[in-house]
Order: C-alpha cells, then structure tokens, then sequence
C-alpha cells in the first residue's frame, strides 16, 4: 500500500477530503475513507454493468512501471441519475480520478470524481432527499 | 295535466343531476368505499441513507446481552447484502441505497426496491398474519390506514438479514410496525418500531423523512459483475 501511495499519490496535501458515503452494496470499512488520493492513467476497460461500474485504467510509476488499477463506482443506474452515460468513458481515454484506496493494498479504489482530458467532470451525487 | 305534461322534463332534468352521482357512490361501493379517503402514495421514493440506525436513534438500541453480544462480533465482512442477499423490509427503505416505488392499490400496498429487484407486498384488506408464519426475507406484512398514516405490521422476517450495514442483527422473533404517514404530495413521514425480544430489552423507534424522486426505478443485479468481495476486509476479530 505503502509504495502504491508513494508511486501514484499526486498532490494528496492538496487534496480537500470529501465525505462520500460509499453507496455500494457492501459497506467501505475496506477502505481508506479519510485520505483520497489522485491517479492519472490511461482507460483499459470501462465495465458499464451492475453492482458497479468499473473503470480499469494504466498508471505509470515514477519510473514507467506500469500498474493497473480497478476503480469501483456505483451501479448504472445510479450514475445515470449522476449523469453519466454507457458512453461517458472510453477505452484509451486519458482520465485523472480521485478514489479512496483499498486498506488492503492492491491497486484498487472507490471513485469520488473521474476528470476526463477535456476538463469534463464526473462524480456521483446522492438521491435528492 | 299541465303538471303531468311537465313530469317527463322534471325527470330528465333529475337524472341528468342524481346519475352522476348515483355512479360516483356505485364506484366508490365497488372500491370498498375507501378510495376517495385513502391518501395516495403512489411514486418514487427515497430516505436519507442511513448505514447505521443508531444514529438516526442517537445511540445505540436497548441492548440485551445476547444483542450486545451479537452486535460487537458482526463484521461488515458479513454482511447479507455484501453477498448479495435480500435487503430486508426496514432496511430497504432506510439504508436501501437506491429508491424504491409505491404501487398501491385498495387490497394491497407494494413497496418495489430498486436494490436487487426485491419486493413488499403489504395486505391492506383487512386479513390476519397466518398462524405459523414461515420466516421470509421480507415477512408476513399487513397494514391499515388510520386517516393520513398507513400502519403496517411485519412479522416473520429471516433471522439472516440486518437492520443496517452497520452489524444490527436481529432474531426471527423481529416484529416490526411502521407508520407511513403523508405530510404532503412530495413528503412522508417514516416511523418504524423494532421489537426482538432476543436482541432488544424494549421496543425502541426511529423516525426518518421520506421524500419523493424525480426518477424512476433502474435496473440493478448484485451478482451481474461482483468484484469487490475479493478486496473487503474483516474489520473486527
């Protein structure tokens, strides 16, 4: 976890921490809710299937290593009410997501904002209460 | 004669006054004569999430060792709906993630949750929980209006779900009442009592606000791409 941190973390320190609730299926104990961090990599697969969307995106290491992580995000359903569509992301596509990462270790997070190369950005929003 | 030539138009003018209404009171006979009063909540629906119902009580509920006990081992690791299990009556609704749709009719009260495609079915003409109850997912429910409010009574629930994904357990001996009252076209007003004698030491409440979705129900499947097990982590020893 620790050199994951170290390789991809990109200005953690100015990182405003955003109070998210994980809205999955399951609950976030698994992870790190209260430091997000930001990687930027290059879309492999976006999976636009349920429980959850995933993205798999390449990251390059400080010293070109590649890694590849899973970024889960919500069910379709869910982030069309969010604005997103099937089409939102696309393989290849240049993106930077700020996520909270797995305490495990492994190069997995939860999305809490993907910014495309345009500038677009996507997150999620909760249901108007 | 000059009366009995005028009878036919007198009648005329009569039915075309006294049928409508004479129709409106047969339909509202053939409905069970209740329509007209029982308050409409047909719609999209959503409380405020809430993964742990102790802080919407503002601690935690009266406790009996055995609940206690129960309570400091659950792990989310564990939870029923980590494994894509039913959601459960109550908790579908308070901590259902995704919204769910009233479908209502005179004889029944339909609670449709987008989390898993899963469903209430609630009685409301008039009969009684069966003798011996079967433990379901969702319990035996029935429910009643009293004016403004629905009052439904769930008995019968699997003992497998939880009441929040905060580890609130609870026994098959669950017995939940909830009101349902509708403060206005876009509003209700949610209360649920939890009664389990095996956890609970007393009846203990909470009370949630429930507000209309400008949305509808959306496809959900737990087991279509499941990828997050693999990476959860048990929290607690």
């Amino acid at each position: 976890m620790k050199k994951y941190r170290l390789n991809f973390l990109i200005s953690v320190a100015t990182l405003v921490l955003i109070s998210v609730p994980v809205l999955a299926h399951h609950g976030n104990a698994s992870y790190d809710n209260d430091h997000p961090i930001m990687i930027k990599g290059t879309v492999t697969e976006f999976a636009w299937s349920n429980p959850h969307v995933q993205i798999y995106l390449d990251v390059k290491d400080d010293k070109g290593k590649v890694v590849r992580w899973s970024v889960e995000t919500l069910s379709p359903g869910k982030l069309v009410r969010a604005g997103w569509s099937k089409d939102s992301v696309k393989v290849a596509d240049q993106v930077s997501i700020t996520l909270i990462p797995a305490k495990s270790g492994a190069p997995v997070g939860f999305l809490h904002k993907l910014v495309l190369a345009n500038g677009e950005e996507l997150g999620l929003r909760e249901l108007e209460n | 004669m000059k009366n009995f030539s005028r009878a036919p138009t007198v009648c005329a003018a009569s039915l075309f006054f006294v049928l409508p209404l004479v129709i409106a009171c047969g339909n509202r006979a053939a409905s069970g004569n209740t329509q007209a009063a029982t308050p409409d909540l047909n719609g999209v629906w959503s409380a405020p999430f809430t993964p742990d119902i102790s802080k919407a009580l503002g601690h935690q509920p009266p406790f009996t060792p055995y609940g206690a006990a129960r309570f400091a081992k659950e792990d989310e690791f564990d939870d029923p709906l980590t494994k894509c299990l039913p959601i459960g009556p109550a908790r579908g609704i308070q901590a259902g993630i995704m919204p769910f749709q009233i479908v209502q009719t005179p004889s029944v009260f339909t609670i449709l949750f987008e989390n898993q495609h899963t469903f209430r079915i609630i009685h409301t003409d008039g009969r009684s929980h069966p003798k011996d109850v079967d433990p379901t997912w969702f319990g035996d429910s029935i429910g009643k209006w009293e004016g403004d409010t629905l009052i439904v009574d769930t008995v019968g629930l699997d003992d497998r779900t939880w009441l929040d994904t905060a580890g609130h357990a609870h026994s098959d001996q669950l017995h939940l009442v909830e009101r349902f009252q509708k403060v206005d076209n876009n509003n209700i007003k949610w209360t649920v009592t939890f009664e389990d004698p095996k956890f609970f030491t007393e009846p203990w409440s909470v009370t949630l606000p429930i507000a209309r979705q400008n949305t509808e129900i959306m496809s959900y499947s737990c087991e279509e791409n499941e990828k997050d097990r693999a990476h959860l982590r048990r929290t607690k020893k």
